[in-house]
């Protein structure tokens, strides 16, 4: 079948929307009650209410942190915090109401599950509309399920680990998820299990003025291997959305995960993620960070090195292309065993008036010795209205370590072009050359399809930036 | 502590001073010193600031230069083998400098050689706002026993300094496990037409560099010894 969106440019793709239609909508705002109604029609345990409203308050009551970006357009109570689109998730496409089926298929989120995924989960709104693993691997007994089922049918699991990596208190916004919350993905891969192709998690915002909460739990037993990818789009609005996630990674001995993002919101959604990753013994987890949309993102993925052997990898793309868009973005990494090793690479683009900041720390605790970090972060700056920023945080208490940092800022030097137009191309083609070679040792990590799009998804945000 | 501040402007031909004293004679020892110099258009000046010659512990220096002028910086402080400092000591230096014309330069460097409970605190500021001038600031520390480093340097260029290059450098190399060092290397760019590059690395000496040094001979103290001042220079 072939995807009805294929004719439509690739960047507007996620921008359209279908009526709303909701089975439970709450008031804009915030308060106990809105929390306390989420909770009960979730039919949650009491630990999680409390839970919940711990997080309530903490929220209200910490100040809106002094550094980053300006938050202060954002109205927070402005927002609908919760928005249920249907009565029951669906195993299978054609149970999905048509006009949510509709506008996945548009987005060219089932076909690409027929094609290379594991299993997939499709949020709308709230709640998650669609969710399905292939049987192959639910033999395997990997479990790949939404998050509030993960609590209802995994409940030991799931509060040995839940909040365990990012606690409730950890920052505003992971208190404001921890009370809020509502869908995303609950992943266990048991012992030395291998899911050798990617599970993905789409995540869609239709109605105007919403909040998104979603709350994703990996677990990677002993020897494991898991890549996930995560997508997201919204229409475009006059009034702001939030998109506030918590995402929480134990990669186990041994294990192996891959976290992929292509962050595609549209300019006016608020994107303030909380991401962490604790990695055990001689395991390896990598978060692949693709921020090309939102109009304000802070997102900073995080690796706790716990044990000798550990591993940690952070690449992340950010392209601030649209006036007063902020991509305030980067990584954290902390050694805390003797042993362990990371590298941070962040690529930015900034042109037509955007702002991308690389904002990153990394420390190696006392008894951390024998550790190795890198971080590089180039920026790319297109026109003298855009800016490029780096903030990284560098803190060592251990003397047999090897650390180094580097970044660089530069823009398209006439000499490259002249050298490009002189081999016959145009101006536009060169530029787009330049900036895909940029930025291609990151896009090369991608698994094909999505190396394919962001390509294409970088070639029109450079559109017209010839000048 | 006192606060004694100045406010200089160097105008005459190139000059080197070897001593904050010699250019501040009324300043006394133990004073918290503030101090701004402005490097007059076309004008040049080589301050070295050594701690074993004064002792000014913590300063502020801002240094403005100016049109086609030239400020060259250097700091130095190197803790002796014999003389450990008992208690903690603290060393402060909080540099600013302005790129105020056109084509301006200017030179920092700081080298340290921490023992005992010392603590270095550096601030650097690169301040752009003329076109086509260069800046270039390099800390360099070994530390060892209990010293530590914090170090936070800041390149801001703004929008009307365009062709700037401008580069921050921090190296330490740490040689007791109870040794420090904290580095905020940062970058603010807002004009499109720059080359900025910072760098921050933390790590030991080299055990290859012994290897070879002991293989010609040397004992691994002087080795050490040799190793350091090849560092710091």
């Amino acid at each position: 079948m072939k995807n009805p969106n294929a004719d439509i440019p690739i960047d507007q793709r996620g921008d359209f929307f279908v009526p709303e239609s909701y089975v439970y909508k709450s008031e804009c705002g915030l308060n106990e009650e809105i929390v306390r109604t989420i909770s009960a029609k979730k039919q949650e345990p009491a630990w999680m209410l409390e839970l919940r409203l711990k997080g309530l308050k903490n929220f209200v009551e910490r100040p809106m942190q002094s550094w980053g970006p300006d938050l202060s357009a954002l109205e927070i109570h402005d927002i609908h915090y919760y928005l249920k689109p249907v009565e029951k998730q669906q195993k299978n496409w054609d149970d999905v109401p048509d006009d949510i089926k509709n506008t996945f298929d548009r987005l060219g989120v089932p076909e690409s599950e027929r094609k290379f995924l594991a299993g997939l989960g499709a949020q709308y709104e709230s709640e998650v509309v669609y969710h399905n693993l292939k049987q192959e691997w639910v033999d395997q007994g990997v479990i790949f399920l939404d998050t509030d089922s993960g609590l209802r049918e995994y409940p030991e699991i799931f509060k040995k680990y839940f909040a365990s990596i990012i606690p409730y208190n950890d920052n505003k916004f992971a208190a404001l998820n921890t009370a809020v919350w509502s869908g995303g993905s609950f992943v266990y891969v048991p012992k030395g299990v291998q899911v050798t192709v990617p599970l993905q998690a789409y995540f869609r915002i239709n109605a105007e003025k919403m909040g998104q909460f979603e709350r994703t739990l990996i677990i990677a037993e002993e020897g494991s291997m898991v890549n996930y990818v995560e997508g997201c789009t919204a229409p475009t609005y006059v009034s702001s959305s939030l998109h506030s996630a918590v995402v929480e990674i134990i990669a186990l001995p041994g294990a192996r995960v891959r976290y992929y993002t292509i962050q595609n919101w549209s300019k006016n959604v608020y994107n303030l993620v909380t991401k962490r990753a604790w990695a055990y013994k001689d395991a390896v987890v990598e978060w692949i960070d693709c921020n090309l949309g939102s109009g304000v993102t802070m997102k900073y993925p995080a690796v706790v090195l716990k044990e000798p052997g550990a591993r940690a990898e952070i690449l992340s793309i950010a392209m601030a292309t649209a006036p007063n868009q902020v991509q305030d973005s980067g990584g954290k990494i902390t050694h805390e065993a003797p042993h362990t090793s990371s590298r941070i690479i962040s690529k930015s683009i900034s042109s037509k008036g955007g702002r991308s900041s690389y904002r990153g720390a990394v420390k190696v605790l006392p008894g951390a010795e024998q550790c190795k970090s890198y971080v590089e972060c180039d920026a790319l700056l297109l026109d003298e209205k855009s800016r490029t920023d780096t903030y990284p945080f560098i803190e060592i208490h251990e003397s047999d370590v090897d650390i180094g940092h580097e970044a660089s800022v530069s823009k398209i030097s006439d000499d490259q072009i002249f050298y490009m137009m002189s081999r016959g191309l145009d101006e536009a083609v060169s530029r787009n050359m330049i900036v895909n070679g940029f930025i291609e040792p990151l896009v090369k990590t991608l698994p094909m399809e999505f190396a394919i799009e962001m390509n294409r998804l970088i070639e029109l945000e450079m559109e017209g930036s010839v000048g | 502590m006192d606060t004694t501040k100045y406010a200089l402007v160097i105008d005459s031909l190139e000059k080197k001073i070897n001593t904050l004293s010699e250019l501040l004679p009324t300043l006394q020892v133990g004073q918290f010193l503030e101090l701004v110099l402005t490097v007059a258009a076309g004008q040049g000046i080589e301050l070295i600031d050594d701690l074993s010659e004064q002792g000014i512990m913590r300063c502020k220096l801002h240094f403005i230069v100016q049109e086609d002028a030239q400020l060259n910086y250097l700091m130095k402080s190197i803790d002796s083998d014999e003389l450990l400092p008992e208690q903690a000591e603290i060393i402060e230096r909080e540099i600013t400098v302005t790129l105020a014309g056109r084509n301006a330069q200017a030179e920092v460097k700081c080298l340290c050689l921490g023992r005992g409970n010392k603590v270095y605190k550096f601030k650097t500021i690169q301040d752009h706002q003329a076109e086509a001038a260069t800046s270039n600031v390099v800390i360099k520390s070994v530390l060892d026993d209990q010293a530590q480093l914090f170090c936070k340097g800041l390149i801001h260029i703004q929008k009307t300094a365009q062709r700037t290059a401008a580069d921050l450098l921090n190296k330490n190399i740490l040689l007791s496990r109870k040794a420090q060092a904290t580095s905020i290397p940062m970058l603010e760019v807002l004009a499109d037409d720059v080359r900025c590059s910072h760098g921050a690395a933390i790590s030991k000496l080299d055990d290859e560099h012994f290897f070879y040094l002991q293989s010609r001979g040397l004992t691994r103290d002087d080795s050490c010894q040799l190793l350091i001042d090849a560092f710091l220079t």
